[in-house]
Parts: C-alpha cells; sequence; structure tokens
C-alpha cells in the first residue's frame, strides 16, 4: 500500500517535471525567436525584468546558448536527445550532459540538474590568463567568455570566476585598446583571439576612427544629383 | 543624446559635429551693402562694404561662396598662436591646451571655403594635423590608465571631435569594468582567505587623473 503510494507520488513528480521541461523548452525557445512574449510573474519578478534589459539582443541570446556542462538529479522522460545512449528517450539521475545556458539556468532553478563550471574556467585558462592573458586565445574557448562567466558564476557559486575575468579583461583591454588606437595595422591573428565582448569593443574604436578619417578626407563635397548625369534613353 | 546617424545615440557623425560647427561666431568684411539679418539665432549685420562684422559660419560660407566677403582668420588659427600650442602640447604629456569646443570643423570648413582668406594655408594647415595627431596620441595613451577602479575619466579641454571619436568605446569600456568590478561577482572573492594571488595585486584604489 505504502510502495504503491510512494511510486504514484513519484510517477506524479516525474510527470511533473516533464511538463516543466517540455514547456520550459518551447516557451524559452520561442521567447528567443521573438515568436511569444514571456510575462513575468510573481516573486521572480525582479529577476525576471531585469533579464529583460537586453531581451532582444542577440548577444545575450548568443551567450546564453553557450554549451554548460551539467548533471541531472532526477530521471527525466521525454529528453532523450540530451543523452542518447539507448532510445528509451529518458534520462537517468546523474547522468552528465551539456545543455545550453539558458535551459541549464532554468533547470537549475528548479532543482533538476546541478551545474558545473564550463571549461573555458578550468584551471589550465586561469593559469594561462595568469601568465599572459592578452595572448589567450579566448575566443576558441568561449566567444562570449565574460559574458556567461557574469551568468554563470552565481549558478555555480564559484567565487573565483569574477576575479578571473576582472584580471582577463584588464589586460586584455589595454591591448584592444593599443591596436585599436594607436597601431595603424593589426596582425588579423589578434583579432581571431579576441571574444565577442572584446571584438565589439575594438570595433567600437576603428569604425569611429574610420568615420573621421573618411570625414577628413572629404569624399566627394559636392554630390551630383542622380537626374544630372543619366543619359536620354532611346524610343524604341 | 540626439543623433540621426546612430540609433543607439552614442555617437555623432563627423557630418552632424561639422553641422553643430557652423553657428560658431566669426568676423567676416563684406564687400556689398546690405540690411541687418534677422534671424531667430539672432540679428547680423548691418553689412556695410569694408566694415568687419561677426556672422555665423554658416553665413559667411555662404556669403563667401557668393563672393560677397574675405573671412577674417580667427586669432587661434595665425601661425604664430598655432606654433604656441603645438609647442605645449608637445611639452606636456597630459594636460591639452585650450582650444575652441569645434576647432577641428572650423579648421577644415575655412580650408574648404576659405583658402584664399588664409595666408600661409600649408603652414597653417600643416600645423592644425599636428597638433590633432598630438592630441590623438594624448588621448590614446591616456586612456590606458581605465580600469576597474576608474568611475570617469576627466578630460580637460578636449574638443568635440575628439570627444566624439573616442566615445563609443569609452562608454563601452567603462560599462564592461563595472560590470566584471560589481560587488556581487568580486566582494566575496576578496575576502577569502585562500584568495587568489591577484586580490592583492589590485592594489589601492586608484583616484582619478589629477588634472
Amino acid at each position: 500500500m505504502y510502495g504503491g503510494r510512494e511510486r504514484e507520488r513519484e510517477r506524479e513528480r516525474e510527470s511533473e517535471l516533464n511538463f516543466t521541461l517540455r514547456s520550459i523548452f518551447r516557451l524559452e525557445r520561442l521567447a528567443q525567436l521573438g515568436l511569444i512574449y514571456i510575462y513575468p510573474t510573481g516573486e521572480d519578478y525582479k529577476t525576471r525584468y531585469l533579464m529583460m534589459a537586453n531581451y532582444f539582443d542577440i548577444d545575450d541570446i548568443l551567450a546564453e546558448d553557450e554549451l554548460v556542462p551539467a548533471i541531472f538529479r532526477e530521471a527525466t522522460n521525454g529528453v532523450g536527445l540530451f543523452d542518447s545512449t539507448d532510445d528509451m528517450n529518458k534520462v537517468e539521475p546523474g547522468s552528465k550532459v551539456e545543455l545550453p545556458f539558458w535551459l541549464a539556468r532554468e533547470l537549475h532553478l528548479r532543482q533538476a540538474v546541478t551545474v558545473n563550471v564550463p571549461p573555458c574556467f578550468n584551471k589550465r585558462t586561469r593559469e594561462e590568463i595568469d601568465a599572459d592573458a592578452a595572448h589567450v586565445d579566448l575566443r576558441n574557448r568561449c566567444p562570449y567568455f565574460y559574458e556567461l562567466g557574469y551568468k554563470i558564476a552565481p549558478l555555480v557559486g564559484d567565487k573565483t570566476i569574477g576575479l578571473v575575468l576582472l584580471i582577463a579583461f584588464r589586460t586584455r583591454y589595454k591591448e584592444v585598446l593599443i591596436k585599436a588606437h594607436i597601431a595603424f595595422e593589426v596582425a588579423p591573428k589578434f583579432l581571431s583571439l579576441l571574444t565577442e565582448e572584446e571584438v565589439k569593443l575594438y570595433k567600437a574604436a576603428q569604425s569611429s576612427a574610420t568615420a573621421f578619417k573618411k570625414w577628413r578626407i572629404g569624399g566627394p563635397r559636392f554630390q551630383k544629383a542622380s537626374v544630372l548625369g543619366r543619359k536620354r534613353k532611346a524610343i524604341q | 543624446m540626439a543623433s540621426q546617424s546612430d540609433p543607439h545615440g552614442s555617437a555623432f557623425s563627423a557630418a552632424e559635429l561639422e553641422f553643430l560647427a557652423e553657428d560658431e561666431m566669426v568676423e567676416i568684411v563684406p564687400n556689398m551693402r546690405m540690411d541687418p539679418l534677422n534671424l531667430i539665432s539672432g540679428d547680423f549685420g548691418p553689412f556695410r562694404p569694408q566694415i568687419a562684422t561677426q556672422v555665423p559660419l554658416w553665413l559667411a560660407v555662404a556669403l563667401k561662396k557668393r563672393g560677397k566677403c574675405t573671412i577674417r582668420l580667427p586669432d587661434w588659427m595665425s601661425v604664430e598662436k598655432l606654433t604656441q600650442v603645438l609647442e605645449a602640447e608637445r611639452d606636456s604629456a597630459r594636460d591639452f591646451q585650450p582650444l575652441p569646443f569645434h576647432y577641428v570643423e572650423i579648421a577644415r570648413l575655412l580650408f574648404d571655403h576659405a583658402r584664399d582668406d588664409i595666408p600661409d594655408i600649408y603652414m597653417v594647415r600643416s600645423l592644425i594635423e599636428d597638433i590633432k595627431d598630438v592630441r590623438f596620441h594624448k588621448i590614446g595613451t591616456g586612456l590606458e590608465i581605465i580600469s576597474e577602479r576608474t568611475y570617469a575619466v576627466k578630460l580637460l579641454n578636449l574638443s568635440a571631435m575628439e570627444v566624439n571619436i573616442v566615445r563609443p568605446f569609452v562608454a563601452k569600456a567603462l560599462e564592461t569594468f563595472y560590470k566584471l568590478d560589481s560587488p556581487e561577482m568580486i566582494q566575496d572573492a576578496e575576502r577569502r582567505p585562500d584568495a587568489r594571488s591577484q586580490a592583492a595585486d589590485r592594489g589601492p584604489r586608484r583616484p582619478l587623473r589629477p588634472r
């Protein structure tokens, strides 16, 4: 009798979780595509609202698409695509998967998974940043290094990530500044090391400098009206 | 900041700055007779031959194009003044010399439209180019001090064009530093006894650049 009720409750929980999973999966995806709008509700309001601030920021969306390692705490049906070792369409508790950050965060909030520190913040990377932050290929490790680190630090409870980010950015900022403002030519290799955030910074400096140069050199100060240079067409 | 050219409003385009610079006053010597102009921005004139009068740059350029006046070179654009400024700029590693806020644009407009009114035009032009290059280099090296301890950057005597060029970069950099140095990211890590070695390297609070 007791065992039966226990099993029933478990099944109930499982189906509830499945429902949540599936609905989050779909809703978030639709929302990301801009097809629906998720209204902020309940005590979540403030965090939701803050998230809304850059809701339509494509970089924010792409940053949240980065994969992070996670471990399922519960057995979950219907999500076999994360761990397709068999055709049960089911994930066992304790199985390691890689989830996009936006899904991992939601599942983490619902206590369904444990999020681990992504490999781009591992010991090796940290040592390389300590040694010479300016020449670490962060883009290869994670194109949204700072954004992901900023978002994931409170989730995994790793207080050292913030410091790694700050040290890396402080050193690399100088490099970007020099390359963007002072150097005339940059090796294309330099750009391939930068994360998306740094590339944006570099581009901001570059584009305003080129716009100024263009204005100074002048270009056509007087533009010909489009009707003027036109030849009359022969009438057939 | 209202700007037509940039949807995010973070910068003016150079052409917009040029437009703003056209409101600066210059002195012209008309060679025609005309009643005072009563415009929204003020009354200009009356215009009498050989009697100097103050008009906005756009009006001066318009009259000049029609051959109705000569433009008097502003004081600061004389070769002696510019030489002094250039020397002072080179001598001081940090400070910028006071120049008109729109000096780049005004010089450009005068070079384009009033080249026959400028004595030693090649000299003046190359002096202004040199001054501009020295100042830009100074800005570039000056920005290296930005770090997570910088909350603002004080730029005395910087001109409109110079500010406008560095604005997107500086704003983004300060924003990122602010974000990464936010209390929830850093504070606790510093307090930990086994905090990483860099925690000590963060150093004392850096004061703003003394200017």
